[in-house]
């Protein structure tokens, strides 16, 4: 058996602990300076996006005056605002314009039969409407409502007046109704 | 071995300066700018500021609207197209009164018209269908409906806008 005595004076535990800690120092010194490199080339960035958009806002502007100063030759500030606040207001007539005759077109597509209208009461202005009729019985009233109230331009349908009375030798039963509801 | 440590503080000093002061500080002013752009942007519909263009495209768009305005001075021809109507639809007119409204701001006078009418159903809903689609712009925002004996009596308020005002 042979037998190798080392008799150097060399400590390798120290060394390994040495080399360990220069392998961390760089890595620490590499990830810092990486953080630092990377962090300055977002400055530089934001620095660069900050006069980007400083740039394209000048130019909005610098626009927007070469637009008024271009539209003055030929039109005053006043005629402009008389002139958009015609196009807001005939655009407000002109969109939210509700025909009357396609709500009584609608009503007669949906009048349940034994059911027939006496007075009839649309107000635009304030989108509201009321029937006053009359029904052969109770159910024709509260029918009509509910189609009334499945028509898709109306709200709120409710029957806000019933009253019963008996014809013809009291064998007829008649339901005199007002219905009101409102148009969107 | 110091001259190690003195290099690691100094990068931990530049990282912390970048990262907690100076890249939050250009965070926050690049959301100044962008708001300051934004507004600029919102400027142009804020303050209604149109190009010529802008105005020019408003124009025609108003002259569309406007061809079915009549002018202030022909409001005897709006009555007169009232009155028309009412042979095609066969309603007779009882009674008509009527008032105007300056809209000196939009150069406009709004007309205002109560209608008492007599006729049938199919009468009334055609003169009323007549009005709301014919060549003249008017608005029907009251119907009135009501059975009389033999015939419906019916009571309209129409509004149309007549171009100019006093």
């Amino acid at each position: 058996m042979r037998y190798n005595i080392n008799f150097s004076s060399f400590d390798r535990k120290r060394e390994k602990q040495k080399k360990l800690l220069g392998l961390l120092y760089i890595i620490v010194i590499a990830v810092l300076v990486f953080f630092a490199l990377f962090g300055l080339k977002k400055s530089n960035d934001m620095l660069s996006e900050i006069d980007r958009i400083r740039n394209e806002a000048k130019a909005v502007e610098e626009n927007i005056a070469k637009d008024l100063e271009q539209r003055r030759k030929f039109l005053s500030d006043e005629e402009v605002r008389v002139l958009t606040e015609k196009l807001v207001f005939y655009s407000s007539l002109y969109d939210n314009r509700f025909y009357i005759t396609a709500f009584l077109t609608g009503l007669e597509e949906i009048i349940p039969a034994g059911v027939s209208l006496k007075n009839i009461d649309i107000d635009m202005t304030r989108k509201s409407f009321v029937l006053t009729g009359e029904s052969l019985s109770p159910e024709g009233a509260v029918s009509f409502s509910k189609k009334i109230q499945d028509l898709n331009y109306i709200k709120n349908v409710e029957i806000s007046k019933q009253s019963f009375q008996r014809l013809g030798d009291k064998k007829l039963l008649v339901n005199d109704f007002d219905i009101k509801g409102e148009l969107y | 071995m110091r001259s190690s440590v003195i290099l690691i503080i100094f990068l931990v000093i530049v990282n912390l300066f970048l990262w907690l002061y100076y890249i939050p500080s250009k965070e926050k002013g690049i959301e100044r700018v962008l708001s300051e752009y934004n507004a600029v942007r919102e400027k142009r519909a804020k303050e209604r500021i149109l190009s010529f263009k802008d105005v020019f495209e408003n124009r025609e768009k108003i002259g569309e609207m406007e061809k079915k305005l009549r002018s202030r001075d022909d409001f005897s021809k709006v009555i007169t197209y009232i009155f028309d109507k009412t042979f095609q639809s066969k309603v007779e007119i009882k009674s008509i009164n009527y008032n105007f409204e300056e809209k000196k701001d939009l150069k406009l006078t709004k007309l205002t018209l109560n209608i008492a009418l007599e006729g049938n159903y199919s009468g009334i809903k055609k003169y009323v269908y007549d009005l709301e689609s014919g060549s003249h712009f008017i608005m029907v925002d009251i119907l009135k409906i009501q059975k009389g004996v033999d015939i419906l009596n019916a009571s309209l308020t129409v509004t149309t806008y007549l171009k100019g005002a006093n």
